[in-house]
């Protein structure tokens, strides 16, 4: 008897953990929703990103259901960012698919495809989608029609350095600009390092790993104009000449022992930086955002520019956007009311996505020309990120290029070509075995001529 | 009257776990080998035949992939088993209570999570300020790139797998030992038999079955693992260390992927994992009656 009442504890207090897990709808505690009575419903899925990203998300909700008498009543759920697309998939077949949900740059040709959502050109005026800069408007269109909102862009590639330890390691906090200055530095820098005796510090990071097939496209542009394939994607670009010379690169770093041979996630490398275990790193532009909140002493001593290129020309793309956009769903049964929502939220108010990129503390930026403008002419008098952060984040996103949408395996295939000259194989070798797998996988996907943004 | 009323206990018995695999698996199932035959296209849904399967098997990647799973897989398995059946072997030699807590302890750590076990390895394993390389570096060594390693990257796989599996595969090794009757190595002790004769011709072939268990469980979990080397090596280095199901992962939230290629390319693991159990059972089956004694 005793076992059983044991036995029926211990499933009671296993059901009541079990049930304890949080409920995915937002409760928030910033101040009292106000609920309009009959309103029509308008639901909207974003994800769980940063707990300052989704505490300005709840708040510009309230704020939107403040407005009284609009009819519309908006309903955020947060998701999980690894289970977003099964929970809208799944949404989707019950026929439970939110009104307005988040979708990639790079995922919005597949919602298209899938016609998954709809074509948003007629509902927004001309001069909100003419408000939009060039790189924004190639991300959410295709062929004459826009299919998503673009919310911002994050640039992937930047160049982050400690000014403090580069004095003390080189005698010189300026960072060259172009690639073989940049290795006489590293070189200068890993010196210092060794003389003083001090461990567990590197001169440099560079993406590794799944970051290494994303994390250098905007470096495969700089270096040969291009990406590894062409653009009406009909063959490999990799007997291009700055392939070489990226491939060249990555074997010198990694064998002069200027970065670790590895290390941690590309998103969090900006950690390292911070905890005195880099000299320098590659990173994206959200690590601005970590060292604002998590590292403020550090602000002074920290350098941002945009990645050093072959030529040292830093007008030229060094990264690429990756970012969110809102979707209507082709379900939504109020296309009208999730409209204004999105206008409230990004398109047409100036207000909203002012107070998000300023509580972003710039780290992502905004697609709209209006908005950029606005933010420059406020900046250095509300700001508490240095301006030059700012000047440089806007700037490598302004000359950025979208993140290309071919398949994965391309990335892959010059990402191991890279990894595999970083680790000593014949750079020569690697460069022609990943070329003809290149072409295989146009042949074998049939991508020739293919890319919907062509 | 009596075989009757016993057969319909038993259908009955059997019906909710009939009614819970036909919801859960053969639907769902069936609509997954359905849909990896077509495609949604914005002019409707497109009927594709064995399109994706070719692409998918043709695809260099995903099949690289399935080779390196499979030896991660077999390395694993025969790891194991050695190393179980040995230690399941001492085991039944040690006294009680030794042996009592020593089954606990070996056990605990199939109570954790493959992600939980990944992140114990990876603070072992960090290139920069692991506790292993914080050792080396203190006794004058370099750090050993554990994850960007083309002959370490394996083994920071395999180890943590082969680490979490341990107590499960002794303990049902050790359940196997015990089972058998003692009468056969007492008369094989009156003929003389050595050690390495009574594990060879009593043992060995006693645990026949409970192999076959231990062989296909691990078959079925090591070709589906994700967790421990998408945590410890994520692929690297050059995606050496890339499993079918990381490779999946990566196409989905990195690239352009669609539906009916990740469904193609989870029931083509689905198939390989049948194939590979029917040969085991094939390979293994039993002379006596063709009955498995367990």
């Amino acid at each position: 008897m005793k076992k059983f009442f044991l036995l029926a504890i211990v499933s009671v207090l296993s059901i009541a953990f079990i049930g304890c897990e949080p409920p995915s709808d937002i409760t928030t505690n910033l101040r009292e929703e106000y609920i309009e009575e009959n309103a029509s419903g308008v639901s909207l899925w974003t994800m769980d990103f940063e707990e300052w990203n989704n505490q300005i998300n709840i708040k510009q909700r309230l704020d939107f259901n403040d407005i009284q008498d609009d009819g519309i009543q908006l309903n955020q759920v947060l998701i999980e960012m690894n289970s977003f697309e099964d929970m809208i998939r799944s949404a989707r077949e019950t026929g439970g698919v939110p009104d307005i949900y988040m979708v990639s740059y790079g995922n919005v040709y597949k919602e298209v495809q899938n016609g998954n959502i709809i074509d948003l050109t007629s509902y927004f005026d001309q001069s909100i989608w003419n408000d939009l800069t060039e790189t924004a408007k190639d991300g959410v269109s295709y062929g004459d029609a826009y299919y998503a909102f673009p919310i911002l862009f994050e640039p992937s590639s930047l160049l982050f350095y400690r000014k403090d330890l580069l004095q003390q390691y080189a005698g010189t906090d300026t960072v060259p600009t172009n690639w073989s200055d940049f290795l006489v530095l590293l070189d200068s820098v890993k010196t210092g390092i060794s003389d003083s005796g001090d461990r567990g510090i590197y001169p440099f990071d560079v993406p590794k790993g799944v970051a290494l097939g994303w994390g250098t496209w905007g470096l495969q542009y700089s270096a040969t104009g291009g990406l590894a394939i062409t653009d009406d994607w009909t063959t490999s670009r990799l007997e291009n000449s700055g392939f070489s010379d990226l491939a060249n690169l990555w074997s010198t770093l990694y064998a002069d022992g200027l970065v670790p041979l590895s290390s941690g996630d590309y998103t969090e490398v900006i950690n390292d930086l911070c905890m005195n275990k880099l000299v320098m790193t590659t990173a994206g532009s959200w690590s601005i955002a970590t060292i604002i909140k998590e590292y403020p002493d550090l602000v002074d001593k920290i350098g941002v520019m945009p990645m050093p290129t072959f030529d040292g020309e830093q007008n030229t793309a060094t990264a690429t956007n990756g970012g969110w956009t809102y979707v209507i769903s082709s379900q939504c049964q109020n296309v009208e009311a999730a409209v204004e929502v999105i206008k409230f939220l990004v398109a047409e108010n100036t207000e909203k996505p002012l107070e998000y990129f300023e509580v972003s503390n710039y780290s992502k930026t905004s697609p709209r020309i209006s908005i950029q403008n606005l933010i420059e002419s406020q900046l250095g008098t509300q700001s508490t990120v240095p301006i030059d952060w700012v000047e440089t984040v806007y700037s490598v996103s302004n000359n950025a290029i979208l993140e290309p949408i071919y398949s994965w395996d391309i990335s892959i295939t010059v990402s191991s070509m890279l990894e595999n000259a970083a680790l000593g194989n014949n750079i020569d070798a690697e460069l022609i075995a990943a070329n003809q797998s290149i072409i295989d996988i146009i042949e074998e996907q049939n991508l020739a001529n293919n890319n919907p943004r062509g | 009257m009596r075989k009757n009323v016993d057969n319909k206990s038993a259908y009955l018995m059997l019906i909710p776990t009939i009614v819970l695999l036909i919801t859960f698996v053969y639907i769902p199932l069936s609509m997954a080998l359905f849909r990896s035959f077509f495609e949604s296209t914005p002019e409707g849904t497109q009927f594709l035949g064995f399109q994706t399967f070719i692409q998918t098997i043709t695809n260099e990647y995903f099949m690289k992939s399935i080779w390196t799973v499979l030896k991660l897989s077999i390395t694993i398995t025969l790891t194991q088993l050695v190393i179980s059946f040995l230690f399941a072997n001492a085991l039944v030699k040690v006294n009680k209570k030794l042996s009592v807590i020593s089954r606990t302890l070996i056990y605990l750590p199939n109570l954790i999570s493959g992600i939980v076990v990944a992140v114990i390895f990876t603070l072992l394993t960090t290139f920069n300020g692991g506790i292993i390389n914080s050792l080396l570096e203190s006794i004058g060594g370099s750090p050993i790139a554990f994850n960007n390693d083309y002959f370490w990257s394996p083994l920071s796989i395999i180890i943590p797998t082969i680490w979490i599996g341990f107590g499960y595969f002794s303990l049902v090794m050790y359940a196997g030992i015990i089972n058998i009757p003692k009468t056969y190595f007492e008369a094989a002790e009156v003929d003389g038999a050595s050690f390495l004769q009574k594990m060879f011709y009593i043992t060995i072939p006693m645990m026949k079955n409970y192999f076959i268990l231990l062989v296909v469980t691990m078959i079925v979990v090591n070709l589906q693992m994700f967790e421990i080397p998408m945590i410890m090596t994520n692929g690297q280095p050059a995606n050496t260390t890339l499993t079918p199901v990381l490779y999946l992962i990566h196409s989905r939230s990195n690239g352009n992927i669609s539906d009916t290629e990740i469904t193609t390319a989870a029931i083509l693991i689905m198939i390989i994992i049948i194939i590979i159990n029917s040969s085991i059972f094939y390979l293994f089956k039993n002379k006596k009656g063709r009955k498995w004694e367990m």
